[in-house]
């Protein structure tokens, strides 16, 4: 009984990081139609990024801020640099980002070489805590990671359902011809987008490295969570990626806790499950 | 106001190969003016190059003192062009209330105060619905708030394609309606549509348009009169 619990609290816990992921992922490709193969390399970047800074400055919050912001300003250049000039040219699209991420991937390789890297977690977040009404004890900075991605997910949801910048970013979900024929500047929200999307993933790198390690190969494996918790969830949509990382969350950690050699297999088969029975995802729109 | 119309002069665009819009040229000053025509002839095709959604591979689009053949479909808007498409193309997702938001913020982007008031005035029935996602409204509805959309971002030239499409008659007759009081207000009108009388009820002046090009420009009183025109350029059997 203990062990499900922290297997499931495992799973919830990594849903988080993967939400983070996702959510960027999924609205650029719902804006944009691209599928930002370059996401999980922004996220490594991050990470090392944090890592650099904490160890500097010792300071944990400074870190994940400057990865965060680094990020954002690095996806703004990739989009506005390269990807403004090929829109509508998906294929185009996919091959730079594929670049990009070759690119970032070896030069963090040159950079920090293929060592394990950990971020120390913030001082009050360093040790574990019993969860109220239970003898169970769980890592405080786990718990903690858990309400940053709720609360990330929360403020991404103000932003696109109670604000006019959210409202014209969900028209462009819509139809972004439209959008630009009523006048506004659709290059601006594409722009915008990205650099959230971007920083995310920085940020989720830095939370990653904090709770496991940062080695080279682990940007293509979030990229395939992302890409798995979208699908799961649906193009596009914030609640299916806050859903779809659940259930790859807990589809990797029950994977890992239980069969550990299927535990790769098992997140496909839920995701080759999803498709067969809802092809647009749990809650993808029907266009 | 002659001096700010519309002219399009030799129009042409391709779609991939296909020689769509082959050297149209086209009028609009203050009277209404429908470009009718059958399936495939290149109307919405026209629309769409009006707006910037498709690019022209020669010919010019001149509003007013400006050359717009080229600039982006925002600058368009900017100069007071609003499109209501074929098919409506609104935001299924989004309400109402959403949709009137949107285009009111485009428009106070540039500094001008749009206001809700007016097309809630011309369609009431909208402010019954502002909760609605635009995708469960009805075919009348849905016209409303297109139009609606458009009317918000304070154009001098609304572009209508295929208004009547797919609406009950009496759908038809609150739209024509709507856009006669709106013609009295000074509101230039492009329409393009198939439906003859819907056609000639709004605009004086009709454009036919055949295989790309406009082959007749006449007055939609004589056109209605004139049988063997309208059978050998619309093919209608009357």
């Amino acid at each position: 009984m203990e062990e499900f619990a922290l297997t499931t609290l495992n799973g919830v816990a990594m849903a988080a990081l993967y939400f983070l992921v996702a959510a960027g992922f999924s609205l650029i490709f719902g804006v944009m139609r691209i599928v930002n193969m370059a996401h999980g390399s922004l996220f490594l970047l991050g990470g090392y990024l944090g890592w650099s800074v904490a160890a500097l400055t010792h300071s944990w919050l400074l870190a994940i801020v400057a990865a965060g912001a680094a990020t954002a300003a690095l996806g703004l250049m990739l989009q506005q640099g390269l990807l403004r000039h090929y829109q509508g040219q998906e294929l185009t699209e996919a091959l730079i980002t594929i670049a990009v991420s070759i690119v970032i991937a070896d030069l963090l390789v040159a950079t920090y070489g293929g060592l394990s890297y950990q971020i120390p977690a913030p001082v009050p977040l360093g040790h574990s805590i019993r969860i109220p009404g239970t003898a169970l004890r769980y890592s405080s900075y786990s718990l903690a990671l858990i309400g940053v991605a709720l609360a990330t997910g929360l403020a991404l949801w103000l932003f696109l359902e109670r604000t006019i910048w959210g409202v014209v970013l969900r028209a462009g979900i819509d139809d972004r011809q439209m959008v630009a024929v009523l006048g506004l500047n659709i290059q601006r929200i594409f722009a915008l987008v990205f650099a959230i999307g971007a920083g995310l993933a920085g940020m989720a790198g830095v939370l990653d490295g904090t709770l496991l390690s940062l080695v080279p190969g682990v940007d293509s494996s979030y990229l395939v969570a992302a890409l798995a918790a979208v699908i799961v969830g649906g193009m596009g949509s914030l609640e299916g990626s806050a859903v779809g990382a659940l259930v790859v969350g807990m589809a990797t950690e029950f994977g890992i806790g239980y069969f550990p050699s299927y535990a790769e297999a098992l997140t496909f088969a839920v995701m080759a499950v999803v498709l067969v029975v809802r092809p647009t995802g749990l809650l993808g729109k029907a266009r | 106001m002659v001096e700010s119309a519309l002219v399009i002069e030799d129009l042409h665009v391709f779609i991939g190969t296909a020689h769509i819009l082959q050297g149209v040229s086209l009028t609009i000053a203050a009277e209404p003016v429908a470009v009718i025509g059958r399936n495939g002839m290149g109307k919405t095709t026209l629309c769409d190059t009006l707006f910037g959604l498709r690019w022209a591979e020669s010919g010019r689009i001149v509003y007013g003192d400006h050359e717009i053949t080229k600039i982006k479909p925002q600058v368009r808007s900017h100069l007071g062009l609003a499109y209501v498409p074929q098919g409506r193309r609104l935001f299924p997702h989004l309400t109402v209330r959403e949709h009137l938001a949107l285009a009111a913020y485009a428009s106070r982007q540039r500094g001008q105060g749009a206001s809700r008031v007016d097309v809630l005035e011309l369609f009431p029935k909208l402010g019954e619905l502002e909760d609605r996602q635009a995708r469960v409204l009805s075919g009348g509805e849905q016209q409303m708030l297109a139009i609606a959309r458009a009317l918000l971002t304070r154009p001098s030239l609304l572009v209508l394609d295929e208004p009547s499409e797919g609406l009950a008659p009496v759908a038809v007759a609150m739209m024509v309606e709507a856009l006669r009081r709106l013609s009295g207000t000074g509101m230039r009108l492009l329409l393009v549509e198939q439906n003859l009388r819907v056609a000639a009820s709004l605009a004086r002046q009709l454009a036919v348009m055949v295989n790309g090009r406009i082959v007749e420009e006449t007055r939609a009183a004589d056109f209605l009169q004139d049988r063997q025109a309208q059978e050998r350029l619309l093919g209608l059997q009357v």
